[in-house]
């Protein structure tokens, strides 16, 4: 009897997902959500992006449990060994086990991509869609400010601001926050600008809504897609900055267990300890890649002509 | 109900200002109709959305059930008593809203009680079934979505409607349901519709009094009844009636 | 009779959805020669899809099915896209149904009708800018310096038609698809772009598939009419016999006008018959 419960369950499930006859505005959301579930995964190499970060994450909440040994241990007499059965990706310099630490790096990583997506999206998506809407002299000086942070190259620009507040992961963060709103902030603007004098923010400002809810309920649904998008293909150049402050050790500080840091500390044993610097490096493309590979697959998704 | 009086429009600034509509007046008495026609760019949509408040750079006075408006600043009491449906069923409704929230959102905004009752209200009022609360607007006809933005303008309400084209998008089998509709409303409501269309069957139809406008003027003012009977002066309103008359 | 310029044969639209297949466009016919067609049929029955199809422009999700779609001897659904890119700009051209959403709401209304013509004619940034002064002039709005610099959300509904229009004007093509042209410009000024689309068909051979609402309108201006319902052609007629319609749904299109010369109280509703749905078209 409960076996043939279960595939009625889910035949019912699916039934008020692809209903045509709406009757609650849950299952309004839900199909939304599941129509765009299902062209995601129509698509095999965003599939591929998905699997990899959904891989990242795990790795990243289970980390205590797929680590082989502790990533922090030094052992002198364990040095630069080689992978083998008893350590999968070798040790380094300091005799700790390089899977263990690149399972550990996971929540590095997973760390910054979350904290810059966080800090990164309000910001950007705030004051690029103020200045949009609003115009006039706010838009001016907002833009500016903009245009002159976009001025300059991510990674010096990043260098200046993790030097000066001192070298550390949450200061490495922000700094590559305070580097990559810009872009973010102007996408969202030319977003607002093509859909503020559109008849339907018309008719709600007409009908007294304020300048925080138009921005809140009109603007935001129509920026949010690209706004994801950007951010999404944004995670690959975040990782790598990332990695790279943290390679010129303005990052995260030994012993934490950071992609970038242990690719840069591994360089002086290119020759001799090939998997010091290659394991690291691997992960490092694969889970930009695989962000980027996502971002494109959103992209199609959340794109608004297609829904 | 809607009183303007030498009314201006303008667009943009210093040189390259432009002066839209010039010194129009006219006067609708609470329960008419009146239509505003004429060639195209000569300002119709601009009175509307002075009046409306969409555009605040005019002269000249407006006065909305006895009292006048400031351009610059309107009060919540103003907003109410005015509501406007635009000419674009594509762009007038949210497309990331379902219809619900769609008609909800004036009463949101004015903090009235109880929204979801009132949107299935406003749904049967304008002949859509219930169930349509929960649909996007791409789920749903052109034609129904012209009828989703009539429910949110009559949300509040609000004694006068300004429409624009309302059906000009809409093929004649739904143009009639919704010319139907806002008859039925008008004559259970006592609503004033101030209404522009370039189309002289629509404007004989739904239309009491009738104002020609051709370069930012208002050049002739007839009823109904002269309009179908040829009684118009200017050769201008004689081309139109006579291009709607020419029916095979 | 010589060869038609469009020749469509049992042309299908699907929309492959989650829970059952949307059939948009159901095995539709036609063919267009030098003539001016026009295409009429409630909103949603398919016929701003069939012109799309036509310029290969459908939706993503949309998937177009034809024995024949047979533009000048060429099978337009095999083309590959890079030819067809240079069919649609040089040989079909498509006046689109919004034209506010297929201007680019961040650019300058001329600068669009010059960047067209340094496309097509290949002209130099100055003389583009001329070019496009002057066709707004045809397209007779009024003011054309001022016009110009606007943006699309600051022009009227009527002069937004028209501006797409004379875009079209500018590749001289050989089919002409016009979704709904005219349904903002008051009657003067359709006259005038109509009489302009004429000037333009009579240089070259040209057919011209014009989709609208209003029934006078293709009476008046059309050779032959194509009627749609529910994805199909319910019914195709010369333009000056619409009258004679026979299919109901055609004649309550007709009781549906309301007409200066015979005002009523209420405009007859149509009422939609299931079987219509199912009906072939002859
Ligand atoms: N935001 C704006 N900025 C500059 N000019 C504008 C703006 N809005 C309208 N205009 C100009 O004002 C004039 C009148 O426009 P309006 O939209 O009122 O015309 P209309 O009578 O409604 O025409 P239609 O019937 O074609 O919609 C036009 O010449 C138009 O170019
Ligand atoms: N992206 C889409 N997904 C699913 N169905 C669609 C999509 N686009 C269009 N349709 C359906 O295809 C049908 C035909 O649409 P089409 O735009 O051709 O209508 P139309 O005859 O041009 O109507 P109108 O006169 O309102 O412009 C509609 O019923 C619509 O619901
Ligand atoms: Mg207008
Ligand atoms: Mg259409």
């Amino acid at each position: 009897m409960t076996d043939m419960a279960v595939p009625s369950r889910r035949h019912r499930l699916h039934a008020w997902l692809v209903d045509e006859e709406v009757t609650s505005g849950r299952q309004a959301r839900a199909q939304q959500w599941y129509r765009g579930f299902r062209s995601l995964t129509s698509s095999p190499v965003a599939v591929l992006g998905l699997l990899i970060v959904a891989a990242l994450i795990l790795a990243a909440l289970f980390a205590p449990w797929l680590a082989t040994h502790d990533p922090y241990r030094q052992d002198l007499t364990l040095t630069l060994l080689r992978p083998s059965a008893e350590h999968w990706m070798g040790t380094d310099e300091l005799g700790r086990d390089v899977w263990s630490r690149l399972v550990y790096g996971a929540r590095t990583t997973l760390y910054i991509t979350i904290l810059v997506t966080v800090i990164v999206g309000p910001i950007g998506f705030l004051i690029g869609a103020v200045a949009g809407y609003a115009g006039g002299w706010v838009d001016v000086i907002l833009m500016r400010v903009t245009d002159i942070l976009l001025a300059f190259p991510s990674l010096v620009l990043a260098l200046a601001f993790s030097a000066s507040l001192g070298p550390g992961i949450g200061n490495a963060v922000l700094a590559i926050a305070l580097t990559i709103w810009p872009p973010v902030a102007r996408l969202a603007r030319a977003e607002t600008l093509t859909v503020r004098n559109s008849d339907y923010v018309a008719a709600a400002r007409l009908q007294g809504a304020s300048m925080g809810r138009i921005i809140r309920r009109h603007i935001l649904p129509i920026c949010l897609p690209s706004i994801i998008v950007r951010l999404t293909l944004n995670m690959a150049s975040v990782i790598l900055t990332a990695a790279g402050l943290g390679f010129l050790g303005l990052g995260a500080q030994p012993p934490i267990a950071e992609w970038g840091a242990m690719a840069a500390s591994g360089r002086e044993y290119l020759i001799d300890a090939w998997w010091l610097t290659t394991f690291p490096g691997l992960a490092i493309l694969t889970v930009s890649m695989a962000f980027n590979l996502l971002g494109d697959g959103l992209r199609d998704v959340l794109d608004p002509r297609n829904g | 109900m809607i009183d303007v009086e030498n009314l201006n429009v303008f667009y943009g600034r210093g040189a390259q200002r432009f002066h839209a509509v010039r010194g129009v007046s006219f006067r609708v008495a609470r329960g008419e109709t009146y239509g505003l026609v004429g060639e195209s760019g000569s300002g119709k949509s601009s009175v509307l959305n002075a009046i409306a408040g969409r555009h605040t750079d005019w002269t000249g006075s407006v006065r909305l059930d006895g009292t006048s408006v400031d351009p610059m600043r309107r009060t919540t009491v103003d907003r109410r008593k005015i509501q406007i449906v635009f000419q674009d069923p594509y762009g007038a409704i949210h497309p990331r809203h379902t219809v619900g929230s769609t008609i909800a959102e004036p009463l949101e905004i004015h903090g009235l009680p109880d929204p979801g009752a009132t949107v299935e209200r406003l749904l049967a009022q304008v002949c859509l079934p219930p169930r349509f609360r929960w649909r996007y607007p791409h789920q749903i006809s052109g034609g129904q979505r012209q009828r989703v933005s009539i429910a949110r303008a009559l949300a509040l309400d609000s004694p006068i409607l300004l429409l624009d084209e309302p059906t000009s998008a809409l093929d004649v089998s739904v143009q009639a349901e919704v010319l139907n509709l806002l008859q039925d409303l008008r004559s259970e409501r006592g609503l004033t519709y101030l209404m522009v269309t370039h189309d002289m069957g629509v404007v004989g139809h739904m239309c009491d009094r009738i104002g020609v406008m051709r370069d930012g003027q208002i050049i002739e003012e007839l009823t109904r009844e002269a309009l179908i009977a040829g009684r118009v002066a200017h050769p201008y309103t004689k081309e139109l009636r006579e291009t709607a008359l020419l029916v095979g | 009779m010589n060869e038609p310029i469009l020749s469509v044969r049992n042309l299908n639209v699907t929309f492959p959805g989650l829970g059952r297949v949307t059939h948009a466009v159901r095995g539709v016919s036609f063919d267009i020669g030098n003539e001016k067609v026009g295409l009429i049929g409630e909103s949603g029955s398919g016929k701003s899809l069939t012109g799309r199809s036509i310029m290969r422009l459908l939706p993503k999700a949309a998937i177009p099915r034809a024995d024949r779609l047979r533009f000048d001897g060429r099978e337009i659904l095999d083309l590959p896209e890079a030819e067809m890119r240079h069919l649609r700009g040089h040989r079909i051209a498509m006046i689109l149904q919004d034209p506010k959403f297929s201007l680019n709401p961040v650019m300058c209304v001329g600068d669009q009708i010059a960047e067209t013509c340094r496309i097509h004619l290949k002209l130099g940034r100055q003389d583009a800018r001329l070019r496009a002064m002057e066709l707004l002039e045809k397209v007779h709005i009024r003011d054309p310096e001022r016009v110009y610099p606007l943006y699309p959300h600051e022009v009227s509904g009527g002069m937004g038609q028209r501006i797409m229009i004379a875009m079209m004007v500018v590749a001289r093509p050989s089919l002409i698809i016009a979704d709904e042209p005219t349904s903002a410009l008051d009657v003067s000024v359709r006259a005038q772009v109509l009489r302009l689309l004429d000037e333009l068909r009579s240089e070259t051979a040209t057919g011209l598939l014009f989709i609208s609402h209003d029934l006078n309108l293709v009476r008046r201006f059309c050779d032959r009419v194509i009627i749609m319902y529910a994805g199909r052609i319910v019914e195709t007629l010369p333009a000056a016999r619409l009258h004679e319609a026979e299919h109901p749904y055609t004649q309550g299109l007709l009781a549906a006008l309301p007409r200066l010369d015979r005002p009523v109280d209420r405009l007859a509703v149509l009422r939609r018959d299931p079987t219509w749905t199912e009906e072939v078209a002859p």
